[in-house]
């Protein structure tokens, strides 16, 4: 009898703490106390998910719009440039990251650059990794299926079965080094400035010279680190050394 | 030559009667602070066409009044003179030993300079004659006095300073020089009286009559110490009387009479006003707050209830209270985007009259609805900073509804329905895209899909499969080949036991070709493919290609070859012969059986 008490609890208490694992509890919680206009409670919500390990492109974008609401304008870029890395076809995340660029202090200006260069950016960024594994890996089992089919299907199909599998194989080939090139350029990190203000200096170190300053909500490309600072880089080509505890990597 | 000297004549005449001189002449060279003297210049010669002088240059002293201009003309010893004088009033600033600088005249272009004075400046005393700012000790005769309601004030509060004039002594004529300068701050008049009202007050036990001279109201504009400049005043006081008349026929020496009074202009300041501002606090600022500091009403009217579209309504907002109503900012006003709005009209009324600066501030905007529908116009709301409550206040408006029916404007379409005036969708405001309800599929945050495992294992799943299925069928096409070969050589060996039981009941010809298929068998399980149809030179080729034992392959042939003349002429076949045939054929199968049994096929 008393064995069967504990059994039930322990069933219970795994419920709940499965309930609590469970991403999607948290994601909607968050999201009650968001629409409550509770934007601490939500960001504890959230954050919460994110750390027991889980994390989704609209989980991000909802942080990020928390995060603008209680005026955290850093967190709010960051989040939703996480988000759009994820979402990468998603309108409102964009237009969101556009009205909080709006509250940030620093222009930096980019170069000119040819138009093709953003047509080649906008087809690149078409896809998020996480697409480009899922057609990577569905047009690889096609391929297979082509092959096999190949031995079975009778003489007049196997014209048409060719073509197929020359589609796909050029699928195959373009998604493999489409994903190779975005896992590379993802592999350059860039980070968001959280800090209200920051110091660019000219070394690692606080006594060297202070080359320009940086204010919240900043991108900046980040390059190797070292003893608490990392090396930066403006999309103008600026570079410089910044407490690695002002930014967070996207 | 003659002509000349009629011109030269006057000038000469002119120099030689007269001696142009300046002299300057005070009325006292010993007087006290606040105290003042009269400057007289005396300018002698032709008293027209001297210009009037310039100011002499003075220490410890400056100018009250003046100048005072008078001529006169005397003929003495049949000898004309002229002379101009020019008075000033001069008022004691400070102790110590004053001057007169020297006073200069253009006279025909030339300049000239009068003498220099030197004055000695005593301090005031409680009992000196005369006019003085001191207030504390309230024994001057003459001074005005400023009272703040208050020294401390919030930014945009108001500060009432009032400007007694007090007097102990007769005066007459005041006059105000120079208003208050008060930078940094907003003044208002609350009340300059035409009339001097005299109120009888006491200070220090002397009796004063006072006046109220100027009342101001002053808002702070910034935060921080100001000071408020000295209002100057001129005037007129009666002195004390030289001596008290003892001769009483001495009536009109008397004070009673206007005639023998003694007045002495003089030059009042009233004391420098310190102030201090406070800033507004920080906390409890409410959003749409905009510089408003006092008490105040709100009363928002539309002028009437419905109306027709296309057609103007009047819609009023007015804020009274008490405070600086002047730089009280527009509400803020969200009009729904269906009625067109003007910018509005604003008008002030202020009234000073009282304590307090108060009034009414009217804001009217022109409103033109242009659809029809309830509109509404939703609560106003409106922050001011209470100074005496020390706390932001808001006060609210509305809401306001407005009818609107169908106007009479524009066209009707066939199905009798107005056609509506077009106006663009605009935007009233941008704001950030609402949270997404969807959580989507979920992933290890910031970890790209090529740092997993599914990934791979799903990225090589196809080759895997690929690879095990070419490899399968290679296996099994070697393995197909071998059982081949195998169930050639199990036919082979059937056609030689049928050949040889042909030969044991006698019928040569039958078993010449059950040798000769069990052959074909044989050679066809030996090169992996029928032989039938392949010339001697290539079976040959493929059998070197498979180096395989080309004794065999001549021993085939031979066999072959008696096996054709066997079939093709049994007659000349002996059954001996025929029984060889048999044995040699059973010798390739050994060979045949002993190359597979290798493994070699």
């Amino acid at each position: 009898m008393k064995f069967r008490w504990v059994a039930l609890m322990s069933i219970r208490l795994s419920s709940i703490t499965s309930l609590q694992a469970d991403p999607q509890y948290g994601v909607d919680e968050g999201l009650r106390l968001y629409r409550a206009n509770d934007m601490k409670g939500a960001i504890t919500a959230w954050e919460g998910v994110l750390q027991r390990g889980s994390a989704s492109g609209p989980l991000y974008y909802n942080l990020g719009n928390a995060y603008y609401r209680i005026g955290n304008i850093g967190q709010a870029i960051l989040h939703y440039e996480r988000a759009r890395r994820l979402l990468p076809r998603d309108h409102d995340v964009v237009a969101n990251l556009d009205i909080a660029r709006l509250a940030t202090v620093d222009r930096v200006e980019a170069p000119l650059r040819l138009i093709i260069w953003k047509w080649v950016d906008a087809v690149r960024d078409y896809f998020s990794l996480n697409e480009l594994a899922a057609i990577l890996i569905i047009s690889g089992f096609l391929g297979l299926g082509i092959v096999i089919g190949w031995f079975f299907v009778p003489n007049k199909f196997r014209a048409g079965l060719r073509t197929a599998g020359i589609a796909v194989a050029a699928v195959y080939i373009l998604t493999v080094s489409w994903y190779g090139w975005r896992a590379v350029l993802n592999g350059q990190e860039y980070a968001i400035v959280l800090a209200a203000k920051t110091d660019v200096c000219s070394a690692p170190d606080a006594a060297s010279t202070q080359l320009f300053a940086l204010h919240e909500g900043t991108k900046v490309r980040c390059g190797e680190s070292l003893s608490g600072w990392i090396n930066i880089q403006l999309v103008d080509g600026r570079k410089g050394w910044i407490s690695v505890k002002d930014l967070a990597k996207i | 030559m003659s002509r000349f000297v009629w011109l030269i004549l006057p000038i000469l005449a002119v120099s030689a009667f007269a001696q142009e001189k300046l002299t300057a002449t005070v009325d006292r060279t010993t007087l006290r602070v606040g105290e003042s003297l009269t400057l007289t210049l005396t300018f002698e010669g032709s008293a027209s066409g001297v210009s009037e002088p310039k100011v002499p240059p003075l220490e410890k002293l400056q100018v009250a009044g003046g100048p005072f201009t008078s001529t006169s003309f005397t003929i003495v010893n049949g000898r004309a003179s002229s002379t101009a004088s020019f008075s000033y009033i001069l008022r004691a600033k400070e102790a110590g030993q004053g001057m007169i600088g020297p006073a200069k005249v253009v006279f025909r272009n030339k300049e000239l300079a009068s003498n220099s004075i030197n004055v000695t400046i005593l301090t005031a005393s409680a009992s000196a004659p005369g006019a003085g700012k001191d207030m504390k000790g309230g024994a001057a005769d003459v001074f005005i006095r400023v009272t703040p309601d208050r020294t401390t004030a919030y930014v945009g509060e108001q500060i009432t300073l009032t400007y007694k004039l007090y007097f102990a002594r007769q005066i007459a004529s005041p006059e105000i020089a120079r208003l208050p300068r008060a930078t940094g701050f907003w003044v208002e008049e609350i009340s300059a009286p035409q009339q001097l009202t005299l109120t009888d007050e006491v200070i220090n036990g002397r009796p004063y009559k006072a006046a109220v001279l100027r009342k101001l109201a002053l808002f702070p504009t910034g935060p921080g110490e100001l000071d408020v400049e000295p209002m100057v005043i001129n005037t007129k006081v009666e002195t004390q009387s030289r001596r008290r008349s003892l001769d009483p026929f001495d009536i009109f020496n008397d004070p009673f009479f206007q005639l023998g009074r003694q007045f002495e202009a003089v030059e009042l300041e009233s004391p420098t006003v310190r102030l201090n501002a406070k800033p507004l606090p920080q906390t409890g600022v409410p959003i749409d707050y905009d510089g408003a500091v006092g008490s105040f009403e709100m009363r928002t009217v539309l002028d009437r209830q419905t109306c027709k579209t296309d057609e103007a309504v009047t819609f009023t907002i007015e804020i009274e209270g008490t405070g600086n109503i002047k730089t009280l900012a527009e509400p803020r006003v969200s009009i729904p985007p269906d009625i067109q709005r003007f910018d509005p009209e604003s008008s002030e009324d202020i009234r000073r009259n009282q304590a307090k600066v108060a009034g009414k501030k009217t804001f009217k905007y022109v409103l033109i609805p242009r659809a029809p529908g309830l509109q509404e116009i939703p609560e106003i709301h409106y922050s001011f900073f209470d100074p005496e409550r020390g706390k932001y206040q808001t006060i609210t408006g509305g809401p306001l509804r407005l009818q609107v029916e169908k106007g009479s404007g524009g066209g009707m379409l066939p199905s009798g329905i107005a056609v509506a005036s077009k106006q663009g969708v605009e935007n009233i405001a941008t704001d950030i895209a609402f949270a997404k309800t969807q959580a989507g599929s979920f992933t290890i945050p910031g970890r790209a899909p090529h740092r997993g495992i599914i990934f791979w294992m799903g990225a090589a799943a196809p080759w895997a499969a690929l690879l095990s299925i070419v490899a399968t069928a290679r296996i099994q096409r070697k393995m197909s080949g071998q059982q081949r070969r195998r169930d050639l050589l199990r036919a082979a060996f059937k056609e030689t036991q049928a050949a040889e039981k042909a030969l044991k009941t006698g019928h040569i010809e039958q078993a010449a070709q059950h040798a000769a298929v069990a052959l074909d068998s044989m050679a066809e399980s030996a090169v992996g493919q029928p032989c039938a149809a392949l010339t001697p030179m290539e079976l040959e080729d493929i059998w070197r290609s498979q180096q395989l034992d080309t004794e065999l392959l001549q021993m085939i042939r031979d066999v072959q070859d008696e096996c054709d003349r066997a079939r093709f002429a049994s007659g000349t076949f002996s059954r001996e012969s025929a029984g060889q045939l048999v044995r040699k054929v059973k010798t390739v199968y050994a060979g045949i059986e002993r190359l597979l049994g290798k493994g070699l096929l």
